[in-house]
């Protein structure tokens, strides 16, 4: 497991932020409603956590949209909805009523470019920092148990992802609701020493 | 721009809408699928700038995300529900072909430039058909919705009636007392034993009528009595009215859990009344005083149900037993007139006889209902 240090955490959620806040401003762009995508924590967990966190969105079924990427560092990044977030985002995007009956492909399709949109600035911020070509498969969808998307995307017992809860909110409507984002890569090392060129360097490229 | 067709040539057999654009908006291919929906043939845009056939695909919108793409980032979707269509085609009725579109980086290994291929799936049908659902789906949850809210209404009327039938045999219970009370008042004028004997026989006869209103508006169901539970209160009743402690007549049931409507329970509970009434009255006296018997007086009450509404009534006693040519039709005693006559009301049939020692009624009886 790796042990962040404060200065890492710190950084490597700016650069978390900077990412879904740039997902925020697309969304913003597209609805008449202003939308707050906020990280309060990020953490690097192994499956066990991950397993608990992903429980305290919903201990019935989530939905999640995934992006793979290939290149030097293979990985994978996923945003992880639980239910009541799914149904509130998409009413608000589609400035429709809630309606929480079931998910049909067109609410898919919605969810899907929701979670394209998050991802796409989230994946931008750390392909920046990597300054690694990566190639990106078509984002998927999927819904199902928190133990079914486990054993099928982290199979692997010593997999180690990182977290970042993220925060949706609608001042205007007084809505807010919590979403995963959660990165799996064959190795966090080569991205821990950027962090730590990035904070050893605060004048650089992030600023 | 050939070698842009020769690039992206396989796209032509494609049933999705197909095109690609440089970073600087110019479109690099167009495929067949596309021609057929738009009617623009490849020959006429490719070349040109997309912003001059569908310029609200240069607003910031859509470029802000397709910046990411020339970038070499990852693909974009834009969903049916939020964008409806990336290119306006017409469908049929005026309306417009509904689309979800991917976007992915293609390298240019000429250049080294990423351009956007655009992959538009038409789902147009899709978005009628889960329309038509979602509608057929709302009405079915608004019938079921109207049938809650009937089926609510109907227990809340089904509560009010069920308070108020509560209410009315408790108020016949309340009046039958009342008139077992002036009775009462009225006996303490009268001398003549054989008129008192008639009002406390009409004042138990009240009572047991008023032990049922009793028990109905006490129980959960309103259309029946728990037989046993008025049969011990009965009984209690009759005992105080003649001033008979507990311990000196042993009262032995054989009661089963067996519920009675309102138009069976009355009869019975008035047989009751009349016939243990009678053993009391006549069936002990003399035999039993002084320790001149070595048996306590006892009377047996059992109630059994046989088939689905047929119900079999024994009453008992130890006494001396019926008068020699006893006889139900020739009885000149009002009590067992009346019992003959509620039998008759029951469906019922009557049976007695002697047993030694003691009387012996049984009724068989139907709970009609």
């Amino acid at each position: 497991m790796i042990d962040l240090t404060a200065e890492q955490v710190d950084a490597l959620k700016e650069i978390i932020n900077l990412g879904v806040g740039r997902a925020a401003g697309i969304m913003n762009e597209m609805v008449q409603s202003h939308i707050k995508l906020q990280v309060p924590f990020i953490k690097i967990v192994g499956l066990r956590e991950l397993h608990e966190e992903m429980m305290t969105l919903s201990n019935e079924r989530l939905s999640i949209v995934r992006l793979r990427f290939n290149g030097s560092i293979p990985g994978m990044a996923s945003l992880v909805f639980p239910t009541d977030s799914v149904f509130k985002l998409i009413s608000i995007l589609t400035e429709d009523d809630i309606d929480t009956s079931d998910l049909d492909e067109l609410k898919i399709g919605t969810l899907s470019e929701v979670g394209n949109i998050v991802l796409n600035g989230v994946m931008g911020s750390i392909a920046n920092l990597l300054q690694q070509h990566l190639d990106y498969s078509i984002p998927s969808f999927r819904e199902d148990t928190v133990d079914t998307i486990l054993a099928s995307d982290y199979d692997d017992a010593d997999a180690v992802v990182l977290i970042a809860r993220t925060r949706f909110t609608i001042e205007e409507l007084k809505l807010n609701g919590d979403i995963i984002l959660l990165f799996k890569m064959s190795s966090f090392e080569f991205l821990m020493q950027e962090i730590d060129a990035m904070i050893q360097e605060p004048k650089g490229k992030w600023n | 721009m050939q070698a842009g067709k020769e690039r992206f040539e396989v796209f032509d057999h494609s049933p999705m809408g197909v095109f690609v654009i440089r970073s600087d908006f110019v479109v690099l291919y167009w495929n067949f699928c596309l021609e057929e929906w738009t009617g623009i043939a490849p020959e006429t845009i490719v070349g040109q700038s997309i912003d001059a056939f569908y310029p609200q695909l240069t607003k910031p919108r859509y470029t802000i995300r397709l910046q990411q793409i020339f970038e070499g980032g990852p693909p974009v979707i834009f969903s049916s529900q939020l964008h409806r269509y990336i290119i306006p085609v017409p469908y049929i009725d005026g309306k417009m072909r509904i689309q979800h579109t991917t976007v992915s980086a293609i390298l240019d290994r000429q250049t080294n430039e990423h351009d956007a291929l655009f992959a538009i799936q038409d789902v147009t049908e899709l978005t009628f058909r889960m329309h038509d659902y979602r509608a057929m789906r709302d009405q079915a949850l608004a019938e079921v919705n109207e049938r809650k809210k009937a089926e609510a209404k109907m227990q809340a009327s089904l509560h009010e009636k069920e308070i108020l039938l509560k209410e009315i045999h408790h108020r016949v219970k309340n009046n039958l007392q009342i008139i077992s009370s002036l009775l009462d008042l009225q006996t303490d004028h009268i001398s003549d034993e054989n008129s008192l004997r008639f009002f406390k026989q009409s004042q138990a006869r009240i009572r047991s009528i008023a032990y049922i209103h009793e028990k109905l508006y006490q129980s959960e169901d309103l259309t029946k009595v728990d037989f046993k539970e008025y049969l011990l209160a009965l009984s209690q009743g009759i005992f105080h009215a003649f001033g008979i402690f507990p311990d000196e007549i042993d009262l032995v049931f054989d009661i089963q859990d067996i519920s009675l409507s309102l138009k069976a329970a009355v009869p019975c509970g008035l047989i009751l009344n009349e016939i243990m009434t009678n053993s009391i009255k006549h069936a002990f006296s003399g035999l039993f005083e002084n320790g001149a018997h070595e048996i306590k007086p006892r009377i047996e009450i059992s109630l059994t149900q046989s088939t689905k509404k047929c119900y079999e009534l024994t009453i008992c006693d130890n006494g001396k037993g019926l008068p020699e040519n006893f006889q139900m039709d020739s009885l000149d005693t009002l009590g067992l007139q009346l019992v003959n006559m509620l039998v008759g009301q029951l469906k019922g049939t009557i049976e007695f006889c002697n047993k030694r020692p003691g009387a012996y009624f049984h009724i068989s009886f139907y709970d009609l209902g």
